[in-house]
């Protein structure tokens, strides 16, 4: 039994073919349908996002399994694959554990350590559960991945820093104001990244949010996008009385916004902080703005450097990352092996506790009840803590060694080789 | 040694350090140290009781000397934090506070307790006019501790880099507020300390203003305290100029703590 993957990701293959091959709900319901009627596939996950898609079974012949996912993805997909066979990667076993650990912890992620991939495994996983195809191993692998990812997180600083432009400028933004729920923000500009930034303080609680357009028609559009309020382009000037973050982002060729238009706005609201992130290029908010106590200035080169940094803190971490995700693999693996361990301690418990009743009822007929319970009782003890050593040997075998003639020898050695327990006459022929 | 000493000059500063360790090494990561917290609690209540036993020891409420004054700093300091600002987050500010408090804790132990008490200290206005004096004085010492984070944390966004110590501190609108909140409770109870001052001289030495050094430098510390709260409301001063103002306003503190205590002769100087 092993672990399969089929994929393709942001490094091994075209955007066109990941939006060929990008799973919707139905598509996922057809091929969770696929798997169940499969005799080859006992579990299956699909991990799909909108920079991989991944499909993990568990097969007895990963190069079947191989065969008949690419034969799924082609029906379900309407693609050839044998176009696009350089672009896909099979792993089977722990190199298909230790991938699926590195994707939860954002160590294969475009962005490296970005957080989302994490909930995207648990989503993964968890439509997997509520349809039955992730019920034992692919259960315990992904819950594992989740884990993983949690302990890269909190134990290292992969996920810290900003990871784009936009970013960077909320979290300066939360720098210098305690509750950005209680700020006006204004956005002047309804390009894609001034919207970008808007959304990420959307998600970090504004809300008051003004957008400002030199088209009307634009502008307004946006705001209904992004449930903003739509301010016209002559009264910008008048709204920074009330705004204490400003997001720049005009396609202007000349500044919009002059060091006198902020200081007088300042002065007439009584405001004595203003955070500006002038994403534009080139500029549109006079350098001079900057030079203004209080207000904290910041152009796309200052917010770049900052991803910069990040990224380069983020590489220094994913050393560490690594070592957690071998820690923890090696983990699920002592678990996966231990398992070939279940069916010989099951027989050897229920071998022995058959030789207990066998011998607890020959004893019965010269007791009454009450000593007969006692000794049920001692005798189910005994054979507990006798048997306590020997299981956690066939464990530890199992899991570390992972050896099937040394689990044999174990069965031989205790006399599980499918032979019945001896009767007493045995016993009795011996004892002679 | 005596149980007092023990456990308001050894063992309190001694949880306040640890606490501060314990800080110091959680400070780059994500978790929490959860034993600091209790630490710090541990401590005050150590203080507590330490100056409840002194207390009823010689009959005397501390502080009685130089040395106790600083115990009960360490003492204003870490209730000050530990009630008013650790909810408030701001890992860099933990550390700094606990290590202030064990500082001025560790100070009064090597200046010990009083050897004999002044009569003036037997007075029953003494106690209250003495604790809220120290009281202020722990106050001003946290407000200028989050005007300095104010002003690093200000300068640090200004010039476009903000570092690793940025993330450690709190923002500078909580900063801020902060830092004059502690302001305004040390004025209040400066306020209070003056006042019951002078009730106390004019019971003891038959004034109630001598131009003592002492005297005068604490009514300094209190007019440029009064001056920087009034600025702020009035003419709503406030980010690194209010910074400016009160850590100004604090070297009035360290003068009246430091220099005067030491070089000028004072109806101050017991112990």
């Amino acid at each position: 039994m092993q672990i399969c993957l089929l994929g393709q990701n942001h490094k091994s293959a075209p955007l066109a073919l990941r939006e060929q091959l990008a799973f919707d709900e139905a598509k996922q319901e057809r091929l969770g349908e696929m798997l169940r009627s499969d005799s080859m596939h006992r579990e299956g996950v699909v991990l799909s996002t909108c920079n991989r898609v991944e499909l993990y079974t568990l097969c007895d012949d990963p190069q079947d399994s191989r065969r008949r996912l690419g034969a799924y993805l082609e029906e379900i997909h309407g693609v050839d694959l044998e176009r696009w066979e350089h672009a896909l990667y099979f792993h089977h076993g722990p190199t298909a554990v230790r991938h699926l650990f590195h994707v939860a912890s954002g160590l294969d992620s475009m962005v490296l350590g970005e957080g989302q991939i994490l909930s995207q495994v648990k989503d993964a996983f968890r439509w997997a559960h509520e349809n039955h195809l992730a019920q034992d191993v692919l259960q315990r692998a992904f819950l594992d991945a989740v884990g993983c990812g949690k302990r890269v997180r909190s134990e290292t600083k992969l996920g810290e820093g900003a990871v784009s432009v936009a970013y960077a400028a909320v979290s300066l933004a939360k720098r210098i104001f305690t509750d950005l729920s209680k700020e006006t923000v204004l956005l002047i500009g309804a390009g894609e990244t001034g919207q970008r930034a808007a959304r990420h303080l959307r998600l970090f609680g504004v809300e008051d949010l003004r957008v400002c357009n030199r088209s009307r028609e634009r502008g307004a559009a946006v705001a209904e996008e992004l449930d903003a309020t739509h301010v016209p382009w002559e009264q910008r000037n008048l709204q920074l009385r009330d705004a204490g973050i400003v997001v720049c982002a005009t396609a202007a060729t000349e500044p919009i916004l002059h060091a006198a238009t902020v200081r007088d706005s300042l002065q007439a609201s009584g405001r004595r902080t203003m955070f500006c992130a002038d994403l534009a290029v080139p500029r549109d908010v006079e350098p001079d703005v900057g030079k203004i106590p209080g207000v904290f200035l910041y152009n796309v080169d200052d917010l770049q450097g900052i991803v910069l940094e990040g990224a380069e803190a983020r590489r220094a971490e994913a050393a560490k990352a690594e070592r957690i995700v071998d820690e923890q693999a090696e983990r699920f693996w002592q678990w996966f092996h231990a398992r070939s361990a279940v069916p010989i301690v099951s027989e050897l418990r229920s071998h022995y506790e058959q030789l207990r009743l066998r011998e607890l009822n020959d004893a019965r007929s010269g007791m009454d009840g009450a000593s007969f319970a006692v000794l049920d009782k001692v005798t189910h003890r005994l054979l507990n803590k006798f048997l306590h050593g020997p299981t956690l040997g066939l464990k530890r075998i199992a899991a570390e060694k992972q050896d099937e003639a040394g689990l044999q020898e174990y069965r031989r050695l205790f006399g599980l080789n499918g032979a019945q327990p001896p009767s007493n006459d045995d016993a009795s022929d011996h004892d002679r | 040694m005596e149980t007092s000493y023990l456990l308001a000059f050894l063992l309190a500063p001694l949880c306040y350090l640890i606490a501060a360790a314990l800080l110091l090494s959680r400070l780059w990561s994500e978790g929490e140290a959860v034993w600091a917290p209790r630490l710090v609690v541990s401590g005050i209540l150590a203080q507590l009781v330490g100056l409840v036993v002194l207390r009823s020891e010689r009959g005397v409420f501390p502080p009685a000397s130089p040395g106790e004054s600083l115990a009960i700093m360490a003492f204003m300091t870490a209730v000050l934090f530990h009630v008013t600002e650790r909810r408030d987050g701001g890992k860099g500010i933990a550390v700094a506070a606990s290590l202030l408090a064990s500082l001025f804790g560790f100070s009064g132990a090597g200046l010990g307790a009083a050897d004999e008490i002044h009569p003036a200290l037997a007075d029953v206005w003494y106690a209250p006019h003495a604790l809220s004096v120290v009281t202020a004085f722990a106050a001003f010492t946290m407000s200028a501790l989050l005007s300095s984070a104010y002003v690093l944390q200000y300068r640090q966004l200004r010039v476009h880099r903000p570092g690793r110590l940025s993330t450690l501190l709190p923002p500078l609108e909580a900063l801020d507020l902060r830092a004059r909140r502690m302001a305004r409770i040390g004025f209040l109870s400066l306020t209070l300390g003056l006042a019951l001052g002078m009730i106390l001289a004019e019971r003891v030495w038959g004034e109630a203003w001598s131009w003592d050094p002492k005297q005068c430098m604490t009514l300094l510390t209190w007019m440029l305290y009064g001056a920087a709260l009034f600025l702020r409301r009035m003419r709503a001063w406030q980010g690194v100029r209010m910074a400016a103002v009160n850590l100004a306003a604090f070297v009035s503190v360290l003068l009246g703590l430091g220099i005067i205590m030491t070089l000028f002769d004072s109806a101050h100087r017991f112990g």
